[in-house]
């Protein structure tokens, strides 16, 4: 086969496999995400918040929020939520993603509403103590699991994975839980604690709103404070995208489908160049019927060409995926790809299945040539 | 030359009967052979001549199982080829059958060796025996040594001679020429006429040339002429001297080396 043609096959192998795989790899998370979903709600251990027993005063400083939290009722169990922003998530030095940390307070009513899958919740003690602990979602897991990871980095600090809880659909969105204590420290260093307050998250416990609003804004008066700027309200989590499977397959399958169009394409593309390579091989292929080569030679012949070419492609759209991939990873942060041992042998299945496929025709029309006509014409 | 009544062989490798071979070009039905009566004994050294059209090639094409005639039969060491598969074609094509091209047709992308190799690789022999065959071909037209070359690295001449090694490789019955020093300069030309000739008297290899060139034909035991898909002419060449130097050079061509080739 001619140098012109090896290049453009593999070239155009090259460009399904990747295109694939990149789709391939967005499906892979995806489905990762269904399959944990599954087990969490498949879990006796899956724990539901009662949103009629909690609410939340919503934006404030920590200092105005600790101030808060002293006035209300006893029976209240409160707990400041901190929100750090921007927080780069490493592996051993390696960037996985720009995500979103979350200080838990003691009543860790943000961590409890999501299934644990692996490991455990964190404790008063890792609170009290300012322990570097985390519980990550499962989205981030995604991005550690074949590293065996018992630690990831936040901000060039080791922080110990004790717990992995099911994502959701808001991939990058409050990934990664750590003591509420542990968190303000960080803050202090770079001195943004006040901004970084989010919420403070009320555990009623059977009491009404009007009561809690009430006795809060007695002793908030008697301190001279002015709670007017404050809203206090439901509580809200994410239950329904998490009990929401369906959506979730049905996105799957809309990838699945659009990976199997990309290769389509380019498979059709390649039976076309396939088909030229052997018109204008058709002397060469004459001469070898000539001199003795049965149809099951020629085909063999073209479908090993073909295949050599495909798996050549098929590692450059490995390795273009795969750098794509990193790049993607790093640059957007919030949209996160896990690529992978399992990606690489899906990319060279792929190749050799394409390759394998495309040659059947093009393989076949050369076993036809008839050797007295393509000899006929110097 | 004279002409002669063909004696009785001890064995016929061609027979051919009432060969016919008809094309369709549109609306037009083109006859280009009329009925061929022809038997070439095995160790025959066979010139076909005729002007362009007479069906010299589709002859050959025949003859070397790459066609098939319209009517007709045809016996290939008295086996009937006319209705076998494309597979059982290949077969004999690879085992009795050995072809030299008027443009050689090696293939570029293989070497020298690799390209005599072809057939054997084909005929299914191992590749532990193939290199021995390969170089005892090579070493039979002269090349010895120069398999690792490629196909561009040599002159016209001794491509043509890499494909009658390869043509010979895989020691067939008879080497069907078309044309095979169509290409060549006359010095060349003759080298190569020298080489089958004297292949043919030193194996006993039986060797069909088409040519429309006389001096070609001036090396063959027995001249066929075609004219309008029919033959005209079967006649036994008649040699000035049946010596060795006449007969490697009936018509004093110049000798191998007063005009040689660059490479």
């Amino acid at each position: 086969m001619k140098r012109f043609y090896k290049w453009l096959l593999s070239i155009g192998i090259a460009f399904g496999v990747f295109c694939s795989l990149i789709v391939f790899t967005a499906g892979q998370t995806q489905w990762t995400m269904i399959r944990l979903k599954k087990e969490a709600l498949e879990s006796d251990k899956y724990k539901i918040i009662n949103t009629d027993n909690h609410l939340a005063i919503y934006g404030m400083g920590l200092d105005f929020a600790k101030q808060i939290q002293s006035l209300l009722p006893e029976k209240v169990v409160s707990d400041v939520m901190a929100k750090g922003f921007g927080v780069a998530v490493s592996y051993e030095g390696e960037p996985l993603m720009v995500g979103q940390v979350v200080g838990t307070g003691s009543n860790m009513a943000e961590i409890l509403e999501f299934q644990m899958i692996k490991g455990r919740y964190l404790s008063p003690r890792d609170i009290d103590g300012y322990e570097k602990v985390c519980v990550i979602k499962s989205n981030v897991y995604d991005l550690v699991r074949t590293r065996n990871a018992t630690h990831i980095d936040l901000n060039g600090e080791p922080y110990e994975i004790i717990g992995v809880i099911s994502g959701d659909e808001a991939i990058g969105e409050e990934d990664i839980f750590v003591p509420v204590t542990t968190l303000y420290k960080y803050i202090e260093k770079i001195d943004e604690r006040s901004g970084l307050i989010y919420k403070i998250v009320l555990d009623r416990k059977g009491l009404s709103e009007e009561y809690i609003w009430s006795e809060l804004g007695e002793k908030a008066g008697i301190k001279g404070m002015d709670i007017d700027r404050l809203k206090l309200l439901p509580y809200q989590y994410e239950e329904a995208s998490l009990l929401n499977g369906n959506n979730a397959v049905k996105e799957f399958l809309m990838i699945f489908l659009l990976s199997l169009m990309v290769l389509a394409v380019a498979a059709f593309n390649i039976i076309h160049i396939a088909t030229a390579s052997i018109i204008d091989r058709e002397r060469e292929i004459g001469l070898r019927t000539a001199i003795g080569a049965k149809p099951g030679h020629i085909i063999r012949q073209i479908v090993c060409e073909i295949l050599h070419c495909a798996l050549n492609g098929g590692m450059g759209g490995i390795a273009a995926a795969s750098i794509v991939n990193t790049l993607t990873n790093l640059g957007l942060g919030q949209f996160s790809l896990s690529f992978n041992a399992v990606s690489i042998a899906a990319g060279i299945l792929l190749a050799a299945m394409t390759g394998l496929i495309t040659s059947m025709l093009p393989a076949a029309r050369a076993a036809m040539i008839d050797p007295a006509a393509a000899l006929r014409e110097e | 030359m004279d002409r002669t009544v063909h004696e009785e062989q001890k064995l016929n490798l061609i027979e051919m009967k009432g060969i016919r071979r008809d094309y369709s070009c549109g609306s037009n039905l083109i006859n280009a052979l009329k009925g061929i009566d022809l038997t070439i004994a095995q160790g025959e050294f066979v010139a076909i001549m005729g002007p362009s059209g007479s069906g010299k090639s589709t002859l050959l094409n025949i003859m070397g199982c790459l066609d098939s005639p319209t009517a007709g039969t045809y016996h290939l060491k008295g086996k009937n080829i006319s209705n076998l598969s494309r597979k059982e074609k290949a077969l004999i094509r690879n085992k009795a059958i050995g072809f030299v091209f008027q443009a050689y047709n090696l293939l570029p992308e293989l070497n020298i060796a690799s390209n005599v190799a072809l057939p054997l690789k084909y005929g299914g022999v191992p590749k532990s025996k193939r290199q021995a065959l390969v170089n005892e071909a090579l070493a039979s037209v002269g090349l010895e040594g120069m398999g690792y070359r490629y196909p561009d690295q040599l002159s016209g001449g001794q491509q043509q001679r890499v494909a009658i090694a390869r043509a010979l490789v895989n020691k067939p019955d008879i080497i069907l020429a078309d044309e095979p020093t169509g290409n060549l300069d006359s010095v060349s030309g003759q080298s190569i006429m020298e080489e089958l000739r004297r292949l043919n008297l030193a194996t006993g290899t039986t060797i069909v040339v088409i040519t429309h060139d006389s001096r070609i034909a001036g090396y063959a035991d027995r001249l066929v002429r075609l004219a309008d898909g029919r033959i005209n002419d079967d006649m036994r060449v008649k040699k000035a001297s049946q010596t060795k130097s006449t007969l490697i050079n009936p018509f004093g061509w110049p000798e191998e080396g007063e005009n040689e080739e660059i490479l």
